[in-house]
Order: structure tokens, then sequence, then C-alpha cells
């Protein structure tokens, strides 16, 4: 901003090939001229915020969906190990260690997990690419008429060691269940 | 000589105040067919999940080849039950979703002394030592409760234990594959130099046994010994 009047150049543009350092220059240039200068990112804080929040919701509900599938697979590996209580007291009385049942059934929470994983990234690229197909047919002021889509194999990385994560606690519970169970109590019941 | 097993003055009161067996001193040698005896609710299955190191006495100590148990923590006395006992309960117990073979093959996987290929001819031999030969690819379903529990006493052999166990194992049996039980029983006595305890109501039963302990509000009232 430099006069604010007519008919002489008020407004200079500087378009920098790295977008991160605009910040940086145009303090540097407020300081050097005293003139009133702005980032692209001071200029858009209200949108940008718009992004903040959104990505707060995205994470949030995510969150919420892994919670929720935890809670599954936790009822999952519960019902099995409720299942296999004969089972699981003829193997301790043979005399397998409480290590061996756990370790029996938190595998099978983490394939569960990892099977879930592997099903929703394939779920998720679909999706992606169903998305990618959609245009808005409208002329939008950044120039398109498209989802801006993350085809980021990072992302379904880092959701999958979360769910295969979360698999594994959630399998923990009931596994610790099944492995501290008494035999003798089945052995008695059932006879 | 040491005795193969040891109770001395167990006594197991459950937390609610009940008492299943009390002062229980009983010593079993190697090679010893004993048939424990009693009524109906007198202790007899407490004492057999006691000496099989299933259950923990409330009181006093129980030795197997003179080794304290009570030092013992749920691992070492789990990987004790694996190579030195073998249980038959009256229910066969075996893992539905596996053969007559499998199933003999699990504790002596679990226990990995033998290599696959000789644990499978060990599981074979057992098997057919118990006239199971052609079962061996069954699955328990579709074998009669008599070759079950015959699967289920191949299992219990399948470590080569010290001392084999067997509660009521007979409970289900009609008369002629409870006296086949028995006859195995004896046989493995006499000419494997097995030691088994099993517990019977059965007083016919009971007579084959070399030695019968006899329970009655979980206090052995007799013991005697007899050819
Ligand atoms: N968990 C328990 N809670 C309360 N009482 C119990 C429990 N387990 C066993 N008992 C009681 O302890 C006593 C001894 O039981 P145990 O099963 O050892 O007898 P048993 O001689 O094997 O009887 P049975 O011939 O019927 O098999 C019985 O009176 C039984 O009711
Ligand atoms: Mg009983």
């Amino acid at each position: 901003m430099l006069q604010d009047r007519p008919r002489v150049v008020n407004q200079i543009l500087i378009r920098l090939d790295d977008v991160t350092r605009a910040e940086a220059l145009a303090r540097q240039v407020e300081a050097r001229f005293g003139d009133r200068a702005e980032s692209w990112e001071e200029q858009n804080r209200n949108i940008l915020t718009v992004f903040v929040i959104q990505n707060a919701i995205m994470y949030s509900v995510t969150g919420a969906i892994l919670l929720v599938a935890a809670f599954g697979i936790y009822n999952i590996i519960s019902t099995v190990v409720y299942e296999k209580t004969r089972d699981i007291a003829i193997l301790k009385s043979l005399g397998f260690p409480e290590g061996d049942i756990q370790r029996l059934f938190l595998l099978q929470g983490l394939v569960v997990g990892v099977l879930g994983a592997l099903i929703g990234c394939a779920l998720g690229a679909l999706m992606i690419e169903a998305l990618a197909q959609i245009r808005f047919g409208i002329d939008t002021p950044a120039g398109q008429d498209r989802f801006i889509l993350a085809r980021d194999g990072r992302i379904y990385l880092l959701a999958s060691l979360f769910a295969v994560t979360a698999a594994g606690l959630a399998a923990l519970i009931p596994a610790r269940r099944a492995s501290r169970l008494d035999p003798v109590q089945v052995v008695r019941g059932a006879a | 000589m040491t005795p193969l097993i040891e109770a001395r003055g167990v006594t197991r009161t459950l937390p609610e105040g009940v008492t299943l067996v009390h002062d229980i001193d009983l010593s079993i040698q190697p090679g010893e067919f004993v048939a424990i005896t009693g009524p109906s609710g007198s202790g007899k299955s407490s004492l057999l999940y006691l000496l099989g190191l299933l259950d923990r006495p409330s009181q006093g100590t129980v030795l197997l080849e003179g080794r304290d148990t009570a030092e013992l923590d749920a691992a070492a006395l789990a990987s004790l039950r694996l190579s030195r006992l073998g249980f038959v309960f009256q229910f066969h117990f075996l893992l539905p979703e596996f053969s007559a073979l499998d199933n003999v093959l699990i504790p002596m996987r679990r226990l990995g002394r033998l290599a696959p290929a000789a644990a499978r001819a060990e599981a074979m031999r057992l098997l057919a030592e118990l006239g199971l030969a052609d079962a061996a690819q069954k699955l328990p379903e579709q074998l009669s409760g008599g070759m079950r529990q015959r699967v289920a006493i191949a299992r219990a052999l399948a470590n080569d234990p010290a001392l084999i166990l067997a509660d009521e194992p007979t409970g289900n049996l009609d008369t002629r594959n409870a006296a086949l039980v028995f006859d195995i029983f004896g046989r493995l006595v006499r000419e494997q130099k097995r030691t088994v305890l099993v517990v019977t109501h059965d007083a016919e039963l009971a007579a084959r046994a070399g030695r019968r302990v006899h329970l009655v509000d979980g206090a052995i009232v007799a013991d005697d010994r007899q050819g």
C-alpha cells in the first residue's frame, strides 16, 4: 500500500518462486521501505482459517470413526474369546502358557486390523478416483472446476498405521482376559 | 524312592470360604495305578486339579518328582503340565476344528521335543496303539464317544508324561468302552511302567486299580492297596 491516491502506482505485487518465503519478505520490505507489505498468507487469513478448521473437523471425524472401528474389533475379539472359552481352557490345561493365548488373540486382532486397513486403502483410492471424475461446470476463482485431491501415499500409510495400532489395542483387552482364564472353572463346569 | 507326586497337608479353600479338600497327605510312587473314589461332591476333582498343577493349594504343598511346586509361577506350572503330566477328562475336550492326529500333535508341537516328522510318526503310533489308526484324519465329531476318549488318552500320552491324571474318563461311556479305557490304563501301567491316577465312582472299575484312595467330605478316609 503506497499512497492510495488516484492516477499513481498504489500497489506493487511481487511474485515469488518460493511461496513459503512471502511472509519473511513482507516483513523485510516493511522494515526497509516503511510501506505496508502483506504476504499472501496475511491477505487470505480468513480463508486459511477455514482450512485449519476443516482439517480439525477431518481429524476429529477420522478419530471418531477409528474409535468406533476399535470398539468393533474389541467386540469381535471379545466374542471369539467367549466362544472359544472351552478351547482356551483346554490349551491352558495342556500346558500352553498365558503368553501364547494372549498372542493368539492379539494376532487375530492385528490380522483384522491389517485386512481392514488394506480394504480401507483400496476403497479410499477408488473413492478418490471417483471424486476426480466430478466436474463442477462453473468458473471458480481458483480456476479449478474439480475437487483438489490428495493422493499422497503417506496419508494411506499414516491411516493404516493408526488403524492397525487401534486394532491391536482393542484386541489387547480381550486377549489378556483370555490368557487369564482359569481352566479349572471351565473344566469343572463342562463335566 | 522319591514319590512321583506328593501332597503334603494340602487344603484348598475357595475365597468364598468353601473348603474343597483339607489336610490331604498323599504320596504316589512311579508305576502306581491309583483310583480316587468317593461320593459326589467329596472333592475328587478338586484333588485331581491340585495334583495336576491346575489349581494351587491354600495351605500345604504339592511336590512333583521331589520338587516343591509352591514356589513356581504360572508359566513354570504350565511347562510342567506340558512336559510331565497328561490329562483326560470326563468330556473328551478335543479341539473340534482339528483332526484326531492334529489334536495329538498340538501338545507335541508346543513342547517341540520331537522334529515335525518324528512327532507325526509318534502321534500315529499312539493312535494305532489305541486302535485308532483309521481315525487319524477324522474330526472329533466324526468319531464315537469311546473313540474320542481314546484320542484324548493318546493326546495325554503325547509328550511321554510321568503321570496321567484322568477325571471320570468313563463318565460318558457305555460299560464296554469304559472297560476298554481301564484296560488301556492297566496296560500303560503294566507294560510301560507309567503312573496313572484316575477318579471314578464306579467301584467295579476302581477295583482294577492297584490302589484305591477313598475321599469323603474333602478328606481321605481310606487308602488301600492290593495286588
Ligand atoms: N467354584 C465352586 N464354588 C462353590 N463350591 C464349589 C466350587 N467348586 C466345587 N465346589 C464344591 O466343592 C465340593 C467338591 O467338588 P468336587 O468337584 O471336587 O467333587 P467331586 O468329588 O469331583 O464330585 P463329582 O463326583 O460330582 O464330580 C462340592 O461340594 C462342590 O459343590
Ligand atoms: Mg468330579
